[in-house]
């Protein structure tokens, strides 16, 4: 039996289709990693994701011995002078990585001139 | 026998003491729960909402009623799980196939749910620990959530994560239970080319959010080999297993690269 046949049947059945075959199949591997990780008893205060943004204390360390006078600051600085991307390439990335919305506002637009490119015409 | 304060009905200073504390901690459990509401609204949410007008005009196409659309938001809360569905039920896929499709495409789900709940469950006897309280967070993983937890949870004490991450997720869900019965009437209204770019805007949140999270050298050679890796996986195990071949294979490659890398002179 298809799932048309049985989407087209009405009533309870499109919530009794979503359910058994779309819910329980993906709930279960929630479910299963509530049980995995349960690991070892321990309260687990410092886990492997370390802090980052502003509240990083070595990101704040870097940036303090950053900004002591006669020492570049920004990415690739502590990799000196002959080894940093161009300027124009390093100002992209940061816009990049500190602008989430720039991104996605420039891809979306970039997909959706795509997309109306390969439109067929008509 | 009463007691004389009892009597002259003056309130108990301990029991008032308590009530206060009661109080305080229940407004800034809501405190909490609000402002992870407000950080989702801010803007994860649209991204994430945006994204499911697909899956309420797939559900339409495929004569599901309105209210099945929102629920499989609500319950299933996976955008490609969702798509599958609904694509596999408008191309006449045999149910178990579906099944079979949604549950592999949502294997993702388990290392995510593993990684957020430690940094839920806090000390024991706090309402993180309950088994229900688990199954709840765990059911509010995906990817957006994951990738949102991973950077706004760990600079927050420990016992301010839970009402944060609750007001958060709720914020996702109730934009995107919108957003999908938007996509539901709004069917056929959209140009083409709008519905398509739409389709990418979480792949693209998901990987602008991972490159502005990157710090070590392991974070990026998952990037790295990712993009790398999934064509050519694409290629050899076919399109059923290639997600799974490519994180499985690239993610250990730079875990242990930078793994080894910290390990070095």
């Amino acid at each position: 039996m298809t799932g048309e046949i049985v989407a087209v049947q009405g009533g309870l059945w499109p919530y009794l289709l979503l359910i058994v075959v779309g819910f329980l199949p993906s709930e279960i591997w929630r479910v299963l990693g509530v049980f995995l990780a349960q690991g070892p008893r321990r309260a687990r205060r410092d886990h492997r994701f370390r802090p980052r943004g502003r509240h990083d204390p070595a990101r704040r360390r870097r940036r303090q011995a950053a900004d002591q006078p006669g020492r570049a600051s920004g990415p690739g600085a502590d990799r000196g002078p002959l080894r940093r991307p161009p300027g124009r390439l390093r100002g992209a990335f940061f816009l990049l990585r500190r602008s989430v919305v720039g991104g996605i506002l420039a891809a979306e637009a970039f997909f959706v001139a795509l997309a109306w490119w390969l439109a067929p015409a008509g | 026998m009463v007691s004389r304060r009892a009597a002259l009905s003056l309130p108990d200073p301990r029991s008032a003491r308590e009530a206060t504390a009661l109080q305080t901690a229940s407004r800034s459990t809501r405190d909490l729960a609000l402002r992870g509401f407000v950080d989702a609204l801010s803007f994860p949410a649209w991204v994430v909402g945006l994204s499911l007008f697909a899956v309420g005009s797939l559900a339409r196409e495929v004569g599901f009623p309105a209210g099945a659309a929102v629920l499989s938001t609500l319950i299933m809360w996976a955008g490609p799980a969702q798509v599958i569905f609904f694509g596999g039920l408008a191309a006449g896929t045999a149910l178990p196939f579906i099944a079979a499709a949604v549950a592999l495409s949502s294997i993702r789900l388990l290392p995510m749910t593993m990684s957020v709940l430690p940094m839920l469950r806090g000390a024991e006897g706090s309402a993180g620990r309950s088994w229900a309280m688990q199954l709840l967070v765990a059911h509010y993983v995906a990817v957006t959530v994951w990738v949102e937890s991973s950077r706004r949870l760990p600079p927050m004490p420990m016992e301010e994560r839970l009402p944060y991450y609750l007001g958060f997720v709720n914020a996702l869900l109730l934009v995107c239970a919108i957003t999908t019965i938007c996509g539901y009437y709004l069917v056929g209204a959209m140009p083409m080319p709008i519905a398509a770019g739409l389709l990418f805007l979480t792949p693209v949140f998901f990987t602008l959010s991972l490159v502005a999270g990157a710090r070590v050298l392991a974070d990026w050679l998952a990037l790295a080999f990712g993009f790398g890796l999934a064509p050519l996986a694409t290629q050899l195990v076919g399109k059923d297993l290639d997600l799974l071949a490519t994180g499985l294979i690239g993610g250990s490659a730079a875990y242990g690269i930078g793994r080894l890398r910290r390990a070095g002179p």
